[in-house]
């Protein structure tokens, strides 16, 4: 080994256990027989201890270790605290969810077979003994406000129902005259926009549908299977 | 704290290394004050994850490293903290030079490591110290034992400039 690396392996020779033997004796060999890194060895030595001998001088203050306790104390009750709270945070959070999910799972509609056959039979009673008034008993039964229109032939009504279009109940009442069906919808016009003026009509594969007025509040809109004509659900006698 | 606390075993780490743990806080921030929560923080964080301990043996390399990182964090929250590179100091006249270099002054000292960039004071006081292998300090800092050693070869310069060039006060009594 040259000087120079003699000289930059010095901080690992000053300290035990950071050079091997092999090294150690090396070092020590040049050093018995290179005066100047023996002189430079020397002054590194002296500096290196006098810097030592005053950077560890660091008075250290007497109630350090209880001022240490006291900080650990006063972390851990907070730390603990935390976990109080997150604890019941989570917990809030379960409770709030279950108590939301049965909400809706017991908000649902009971289906009641007593009210269901009740409702039945009442429909099939009007529908039997058919007649304007039957259909309005049946209406205001239901709990729809609505509108019965008169022109119709109410001897044909075969079924009276309350059904949702676009979420509101709706009265609704088919007429069946022979192979021909007419599906009557009573719309109240403050719930669903009707075409002004001249009303709209619309032919499908298997119906025609087509809006009549019907009063100030309400319009119909009637459902044809079979022939689109209105004149056949009418009373006998009257004029369209 | 992931498990029961072993309160023998975490009071003997204080007992152990508070004290040098002190000194070194001591000597990196140059305040007894800022030292003392330092240390104190140390401890809190150290308790907090003593679990992470596996090796106790390994337990005075892991206070130095927790309570230099706590450090790095503090400083870098500060805005106004004074360090010169290395590069500016100039070499000493030698009518400059001090009768006796060895004779340290323990606030030049001070004055000095303050003055120096956290990457060389590090390592200097941790060779002083005498309390860390060369390995602990590299793992420490995150960097090649060789770089270690250049930098404390650079630092060691630059305390010997400073600590041998004789102080004002000393000019103005000759």
């Amino acid at each position: 080994m040259n000087c120079s690396t003699i000289r930059s392996l010095a901080p690992f020779f000053s300290r035990h256990g950071e050079l091997s033997d092999e090294d150690r004796a090396t070092i020590e060999a040049h050093l018995a027989v290179c005066p100047s890194c023996q002189g430079w060895f020397q002054r590194e030595q002296e500096f290196d201890a006098a810097v030592a001998r005053v950077i560890q001088q660091v008075e250290v203050p007497s109630d350090l270790p209880n001022a240490i306790w006291r900080k650990i104390a006063t972390q851990s009750r907070r730390a603990a605290r935390m976990k109080v709270l997150r604890v019941a945070a989570v917990a809030s959070a379960v409770v709030l969810l279950v108590a939301l999910g049965w909400k809706i799972w017991t908000s649902r509609p009971v289906v009641d077979p007593v009210q269901w056959a009740a409702w039945e039979d009442q429909r099939y009673v009007f529908t039997y003994n058919g007649s304007r008034e039957s259909a309005v008993e049946f209406f205001a039964r239901s709990g729809v406000k609505t509108f019965v229109p008169y022109d119709f032939d109410y001897t044909l009504l075969t079924r009276l129902d309350v059904v949702a279009v676009e979420g509101t109940p709706v009265a609704c009442l088919v007429f069946q005259k022979g192979p021909n069906r007419a599906k009557v919808y009573v719309l109240p016009k403050r719930r669903f926009r009707v075409p002004r003026g001249e009303l709209a009509a619309a032919t499908g594969s298997h119906c025609t549908v087509e809006f009549a007025e019907s009063s100030r509040e309400f319009v119909l809109v009637i459902v044809y299977f079979g022939e689109p004509n209105r004149q056949l659900f009418m009373p006998p006698g009257s004029i369209g | 704290m992931g498990q029961a606390m072993p309160h023998g075993a975490f009071r003997r780490l204080v007992d152990e290394h508070y004290a040098q743990l002190y000194r070194y806080a001591y000597r990196l921030c140059g305040s007894a004050e800022t030292a003392a929560d330092l240390t104190q923080e140390t401890f809190a964080k150290a308790h907090a994850q003593f679990s992470q301990l596996r090796d106790p043996a390994r337990a005075k390399p892991w206070l130095f490293a927790i309570l230099r990182n706590t450090y790095l964090q503090q400083r870098r929250q500060e805005k106004n903290h004074r360090e010169v590179p290395l590069e500016s100091l100039e070499q000493p006249a030698a009518s400059d030079i001090a009768d006796d270099p060895y004779d340290v002054n323990p606030q030049r000292l001070q004055e000095a490591l303050n003055e120096l960039p956290e990457m060389f004071r590090t390592p200097l006081i941790l060779f002083y110290f005498e309390e860390l292998s060369y390995r602990d300090i590299a793992e420490q800092m995150n960097v090649p034992i060789g770089t270690v050693m250049s930098r404390l070869a650079r630092a060691k310069s630059y305390l010997r400039q400073r600590l041998t060039i004789r102080p004002p006060s000393d000019e103005r009594r000759q």
